[in-house]
């Protein structure tokens, strides 16, 4: 048998456990209620605070010490988020007038991770030019949190300096493509040529992400996406005619390549190509769309179908083209228009009628056809 | 007792040792993982504050996601739940819902409410699944599709769902749960951080009972009415905030909970989504993937994320409750039997070396050992061969044990995350975890050793039910079937053995036919 002193052993020691975790556990409680407290209470004191800076005003000092100036900041912060212009300005002169951007750079060097990343996250939102330097520092930092909140700082505070830091992390693997996509596209509009001329020399999957930001930036930068267009990698053509299509405009070269594009091996450059054929080119691109429409792989036509339904002149497309893009198309707007244009063209009569003249052999199958649209042409349509 | 050792001498001595050891080693796992969890979670609470969610909404890059939703015979909530997903706080987000084969009017309740017309979508089939009746999308909710298909089981639905799915991230849930609406972004996090190193998070699932929801989104915390559904709020917290957090620390995370997960869809599509005989197709459904990893040496993470929080209603009922422990134990059995080969293996990392021992030793047999010690110990002091204050010590220092890491993870909870505000609900958690201890916790390990049994013996869920097409592998690990096709498979295990490649190629060739029912 056991010895009982063993039992008695295993007992006090549980014992024992459980009352240090009921200490704990009242301890932590009674700590967090009181925090919440007077959390509440210097919020309620510094309200001021925030107030002033929504009238562009330029907000009176911060507690110089203690849990108030914590709370300040945090306050701060969350309202700084949410302003724009001499409102901004306002409150970055109080950051800086307050010494909080030189206590964030000092917490830059902090042994621990979390207080780093948050530093780094502050400094995003405190808007100090001087910070950049010290985020594009941290962008090495052995942990990835902190990484990832310097480069999402670096794109609030950034300029075109920062581009070269951020695209060389993401060709490291240090920070994750999207993230930094996310920093490029917070860059100022000044860096728009600077982030196009960043596409020398890069590898490929940095060349596909600056054109992808390019498009997502929205103002065009000359020739850089033709170029993009004409790119060995497949993967990069694709992501500059992707681009093009979102900017709706393009230097006249750019309808050369996209047709040839559209004839590309590979079913996702077509694709591409024919989303960019349809927003660059008008109904232009009405004749290729309606090929690319009946191609051989599903998402080429569902592309093609979408782009067809957008074109300023989409009723003049064939029956088939439309009903092929009525019943691919991916959102109710697309499908609606699609619709629409059948009715108004009177198509929907012309096709019956036909049908009926050549002795209704695929009666069956329009009407089915139709009831599925939704037609209101044919109240009747058997559903 | 003195003199001569007898042999109901050495029985009492293995047993009584088994008893105390098995406690001691569970109090002590349960300590280990509460030190990896704690520093976990400080982590986290403080990181907290470094990125608030709102910050990766601002993300146009945030990976779209595809909602799963099963549902069988859902007709009461179905519709409340929906909305609920489809106003969950994430920039591009499909809701996917999947009546699998329901015999009541879900779907009517669901077309009603969402316009729901016919469409056809093209469903990759990318994985087998029962047939499916139709796809029907909503005039109202663009990012709303239904499928309606015939009966196959949750995994079954839940495959099918991927199938349609269009985006690269997927997220199951239950349709009887109900996400907070940061819960999505949150658990994306850390595969936007990392995306090419994590394939699933999971998040952490809270009983529902006694919180106060409106409009599908959560109002406040409560301590539910129930005796039941209290004791099962003590367990999932012990559970989910020491366990899991735990073994996510460890990178061996085992469960995702399957009322809520999200996955990297290619991940899905590689290891053949979820296999559909087998009860616990979550839990089997997460080795798969860790083993799948490791087999191709692949540097991955599964991460549990204690913050996102899904709420779940718990059965008020015992009988309810004891199906799903029986089940719950049946698909444990059904993992370790599938994965068996990963027991003890140093290629599987920690998870071969000490999750899956782990599981075993404790969860799977834990319930055994549990019972049969209270059992046996009555049973010797009652026929004089243990003194009876010895006995009452014995079981005594298992249920400090118990109430002791009970305890702990409160304080655990406490610390991390003040979900239960008042002191009230506090002391009601406390009084919980210690009556836990005389009762509920005896009845549930009776409930997971008929489980046990149950799996063993007759109620096997699985029989000779095959995959086919990109499943290759999968077919390795059927069990079932005739002796011809095993003879077939061990013949091909030894050529590749001997490397004669086109021999392989043609009884590999012979192979994916599936065994014969």
């Amino acid at each position: 048998m056991l010895p009982p002193i063993i039992l008695i052993g295993v007992l006090a020691a549980t014992v024992l456990i459980g009352i240090a975790s009921l200490l704990a556990l009242s301890a932590t409680k009674l700590r967090w209620k009181i925090k919440t407290r007077s959390d509440a209470r210097h919020r309620h004191d510094l309200r001021v605070l925030p107030i002033a800076l929504a009238g562009g005003r330029v907000p009176s000092p911060a507690p110089v010490s203690g849990r108030g100036r914590e709370v300040a900041l945090e306050m701060m912060v969350e309202t700084v988020a949410r302003l724009r212009g001499r409102h901004r300005i306002a409150a970055q002169m109080w950051f800086e007038g307050n010494g909080y951007v030189d206590e964030a750079i000092r917490e830059l060097r902090s042994k621990s991770g979390w207080r780093r990343a948050q530093a780094a996250y502050r400094m995003g939102r405190f808007g100090s030019a001087r910070a950049e330097a010290y985020l594009a520092w941290r962008l090495r930092d052995p942990r990835y949190e902190v990484r990832d909140a310097a480069a999402r700082a670096l794109g609030r505070v950034g300029g075109r300096d920062a581009i070269g830091p951020l695209l060389d992390a993401a060709e490291q693997g240090r920070v994750a493509r999207g993230l930094v996509s996310g920093a490029l596209l917070e860059l100022p509009p000044g860096c728009d040529h600077a982030l196009a001329s960043a596409m020398n020399g890069r590898e490929t999957d940095t060349r596909r992400l600056i054109a992808q930001v390019i498009g997502l930036r929205g103002r065009p930068v000359g020739d850089v996406l033709v170029t993009g267009l004409r790119d060995d990698e497949p993967e990069v053509r694709r992501e500059s005619a992707l681009a093009l299509a979102r900017l709706g405009e393009a230097p006249g070269e750019a309808e050369i390549e996209l047709r040839r594009l559209a004839r590309d091996e590979r079913p996702w450059v077509r694709a591409s190509a024919a989303t960019a054929l349809g927003a660059l080119l008008g109904d232009r691109a009405a004749r290729s769309l309606a090929e690319l429409a009946g191609d051989e792989d599903f998402w080429v036509g569902y592309r093609a179908a979408e782009a067809l339904t957008e074109l300023p002149s989409g009723a003049e497309h064939g029956w088939r083209v439309l009903m092929t893009a009525r019943d691919t198309a991916s959102d109710r707007r697309s499908r609606r228009r699609c619709l629409e244009l059948m009715e108004q063209r009177g198509q929907v009569q012309e096709r019956l009628q036909a049908s009926v003249e050549r002795g209704g052999r695929d009666l069956d199958q329009l009407l089915e056809a139709l009831a599925r649209a939704g037609s209101r042409a044919w109240p009747d349509a058997p559903r | 007792m003195a003199g001569r050792a007898t042999v109901s001498d050495i029985v009492v001595l293995a047993t009584t040792w088994t008893f105390l050891v098995y406690s001691l080693g569970l109090a002590i796992v349960y300590l280990g993982l509460t030190l990896m969890a704690s520093r976990d979670l400080r982590e986290l609470t403080l990181a907290r504050r470094s990125e608030p969610p709102n910050e990766l909404f601002a993300l146009p890059l945030t990976p779209p996601i595809s909602v799963l939703t099963p549902a069988y015979n859902e007709a009461a909530g179905i519709v409340e739940s929906v909305r609920s997903l489809l106003g969950l706080n994430y920039p591009e987000l499909e809701v996917i819902v999947i009546s699998d084969g329901s015999t009541d009017d879900t779907l009517e309740r669901l077309a009603a409410a969402f316009a729901l017309e016919p469409f056809d979508r093209v469903l990759q089939d990318a994985i087998d699944t029962a047939p499916v009746r139709g796809v029907f999308r909503s005039q109202l909710e663009p990012n709303l599709l239904v499928i309606d298909k015939e009966n196959g089981g949750k995994a079954d639905a839940l495959n099918s769902g991927i199938n349609a799915s269009r985006y690269p991230l997927v997220c199951s849930i239950d349709a009887d749960s109900i996400l907070e609406s940061d819960a999505l972004l949150k658990s994306v996090t850390p595969i936007v951080h990392r995306p090419d190193l994590t394939i699933a998070t999971g998040g952490i699932v809270r009983i529902a009972n006694g919180a106060h929801f409106e409009g599908g989104s959560l109002i406040n915390t409560g301590v539910p009415r129930g005796l039941l559904a209290r004791f099962q709020l003590v367990e999932y917290l012990r559970a989910f905030i020491v366990g899991r957090a735990g073994w996510s620390r460890l990178k061996a995370l085992m469960i995702v909970s399957g009322a809520f997960g999200v996955f990297r869809r290619d991940v899905l599509l590689e290891v053949g989504g979820y296999r559909t005989d087998t009860v616990g197709e979550d839990m089997e459904l997460i080795v798969r993937l860790h083993r799948h990893m490791y087999d191709q040496d692949r540097p991955y993470r599964i991460e549990f994320i204690p913050d996102p929080v899904c709420w779940t209603e718990a059965p008020e009922s015992l009988s309810v409750l004891r199906k799903q422990r029986t089940r719950w134990q049946r698909g444990l059995l059904d993992t370790m039997r599938i994965h068996r080969e990963m027991l003890f293996k140093r290629r599987y990392g920690r998870l071969g070396l000490v999750g899956m021992p782990y599981f075993l030793a404790f969860e799977l047999l834990g319930p055994a050992i549990e019972v049969l010690g209270i059992a046996l110990t009555a049973v010797f002091a009652w026929q004089g061969l243990l003194h009876p204050a010895y006995a009452l010590l014995l079981i005594g220092a298992s249920i400090a044990v118990g109430v002791a890491t009970s305890v702990a993870s409160l304080a655990f909870e406490e610390a991390a995350f003040h979900r239960y505000p008042s002191w009230r609900h506090t002391a009601m958690l406390l009084v919980f975890s210690v009556l836990e201890n005389f009762g509920y916790r005896q009845l549930t390990a009776w409930w997971r050793l008929v489980g046990l049994w149950q799996g063993l013996h007759g109620r096997s869920s699985w029989g000779a039910m095959t995959r086919t097409g990109s499943l290759g592998e999968q077919t390795s690990e059927l069990e079932t079937g005739p002796s011809e096709y095993w003879a077939l498979r061990s013949s091909i295990e030894e050529l590749t053995g001997s490397g004669d490649g086109r021999a392989v190629a043609r009884a590999e060739a012979a192979a994916t036919l599936s065994p014969p029912a």
